[in-house]
């Protein structure tokens, strides 16, 4: 029992590491790679939680998560990304160094509301929760700031993570058919916009979203 | 006393083979030969026998710094425990002691740096002291980590405190700021993404590019005492990750069990330093920050995740 509340912390600080070198890499593959890496501990997390509740479910949770977020999203993101043809580097409105600030900043906050919110429930809940708001957050945050539409579905993904997290944090027992319903709604999600982010290479011959400023004209 | 001499002679005589040992393993990696084990004493035996040449216009502060750099290392390895606690620790080591050693001998090798006139020296000089400036901070926050969990700025109370605790301490912050810590050291040290000890490009080296106006004896001390930092914050990474079974259970029967777990750790974190240096190239000199950016964010991260814990009460 105390064991695996020890490996959640452990998993939790690795995601959070990873969530903080996605806002702080340069390059889209090493971004896609860090989002298997932190899909795979959350899945790992899950496994863990199933473990401590005594339930099935978690089981087949972190199995679709498994399969879903660290084989197929990344792979079919990296299948657009060749596709598209474009400069691997990230382009952001901020600056890296200080947009890892604020992600600090961050989950600074986070880690403090989390800490207000919860009085009676366990540490290790806390814990998850503040992990949830700031990748939410961070998400958010990725998704304003970066200049490409590829970073902004990372950034979208990234806070899907945390509500993900949210879920496993607060209520185990979320309905499996539910479960099954979000995970279609992420797979379609991403063949959706992996047209999109091809069709705006098409229109405009560059997936810089600030081009897309010039419909007006 | 006797711990005093037995640390400082360890230092001393370890650090050039860790040198060695790990250009060689970085050598074999890379499917070359690499120098022979003994590689580095012999290089500061040849360092020691030749002529000092020093330049016309350098001053009393050229010809002192050598020393200076030398004596701040060796005091900071009094405070960074190796297998074995030290009496002077308990009294004069602190974190902060530490901190600001490194920063007095990195002060006087820059102004020597400048010294003489030379241009590169100077750039380099000037790098140096950029790295510093972001180095510090990221290294003093990870280390008040694990001084705020220990209860202690002494590093001794931190290390027995640690082998005090079961082995799985595998607490988020913790680790967190074991991983700031080691990006730290790589800058402090000047290891691949910030600084590549091997290259002697004029235009891309930085502890190098400080000593080339020393030739002789006085080079040999720079290149000593670089070594000698290598190795004590090499240890000083080594007392933080498990097993933690050195300081207090040293006599004579368990002796080779402490050196044994000991050396192993070198061991572990060199075949780390290497493969980090295998796989990644240098950083340009302008993305550095954006490295140690990481390594102070994730730091600060730490903290606020032990603070959390802390108050969040016992899980």
């Amino acid at each position: 029992m105390a064991l695996f509340s020890q490996w959640i912390g452990f998993l939790v600080a690795m995601v959070l590491v990873s969530s903080i070198l996605m806002v702080g890499c340069r390059r889209i593959e090493q971004m896609i790679r860090l989002f298997a890496l932190q899909s795979l501990g959350l899945a790992i997390i899950t496994v863990m939680s199933g473990f401590l509740s005594h339930s099935q479910h978690p089981f087949f949770v972190a199995g679709i998560t498994f399969l879903g977020k660290c084989i197929l999203i990344p792979w079919f993101l990296v299948f657009v990304m060749k596709r598209v043809k474009m400069r691997r580097e990230v382009e952001t409105v901020i600056s890296l160094p200080v947009s890892m600030l604020i992600a600090g900043g961050i989950i600074i906050f986070s880690f403090y509301l989390s800490g207000q919110l919860n009085s009676g429930v366990g540490n290790l809940y806390s814990l998850l929760l503040g992990l949830s708001v700031s990748l939410v957050l961070i998400g958010l945050f990725m998704m304003m700031t970066r200049k490409k539409a590829f970073t902004e579905v990372i950034g979208l993904y990234l806070m899907e993570n945390g509500v993900y997290t949210l879920t496993i944090a607060t209520i185990f027992e979320m309905p499996l058919i539910i479960e099954m319903g979000i995970f279609l709604d992420l797979l379609i999600g991403i063949l959706v916009m992996g047209v999109w982010v091809y069709r705006i290479k098409q229109s405009f011959d560059s997936v810089n979203i600030e081009a897309l400023k010039e419909l007006k004209g | 006393m006797y711990s005093v001499l037995l640390q400082i002679g360890i230092v001393l005589l370890l650090s050039p083979f860790i040198n060695t040992f790990m250009k060689k393993l970085k050598a074999n990696l890379q499917g070359r030969q690499g120098p022979p084990f003994l590689q580095g004493y012999y290089d500061l035996l040849k360092y020691f026998r030749k002529e000092t040449v020093v330049s016309e216009q350098a001053s009393w502060l050229f010809g002192i710094t050598p020393s200076i750099v030398f004596a701040s290392t060796l005091v900071a390895s009094l405070i960074i425990p190796t297998f074995f606690h030290l009496p002077l620790m308990n009294t004069l080591g602190g974190i902060i002691l530490l901190v600001y050693l490194f920063a007095l001998g990195r002060f006087f090798m820059v102004s020597a740096a400048m010294e003489p006139g030379s241009g590169f020296a100077g750039m380099a000089g000037s790098r140096e002291m950029m790295l510093a400036v972001l180095i510090e901070p990221t290294f003093l926050l990870s280390l008040f980590v694990f001084a705020l969990m220990a209860g202690s700025s002494n590093l001794s109370s931190i290390m027995s405190w640690l082998s005090m605790k079961p082995p799985m301490i595998l607490s988020p912050s913790y680790l967190v700021a074991l991983f700031a810590l080691f990006i730290a050291c790589l800058a402090e040290v000047g290891r691949v993404p910030f600084d590549n000890p091997e290259t002697h490009y004029e235009l891309t080296m930085i502890h190098e590019g400080m000593l080339l106006e020393y030739s002789g004896k006085p080079l040999g001390l720079m290149i000593w005492s670089a070594w000698v930092k290598q190795l004590i914050l090499l240890s000083l990474i080594a007392g933080f990750i498990p097993p933690w079974q050195m300081t207090d259970l040293i006599s004579l029967p368990n002796m080779p069990l402490v050196v044994g777990v000991y050396l192993l750790k070198l061991l572990f974190l060199c075949l780390c330093i290497v493969l980090i240096e295998t796989t990644n190239a240098k950083v340009r000199l302008f993305r550095v920050q954006d490295l140690l950016g990481i390594g102070f964010v994730l730091a600060v991260i730490a903290l606020i995740l032990n603070v959390h814990t802390v108050s969040g009460g016992p899980s």
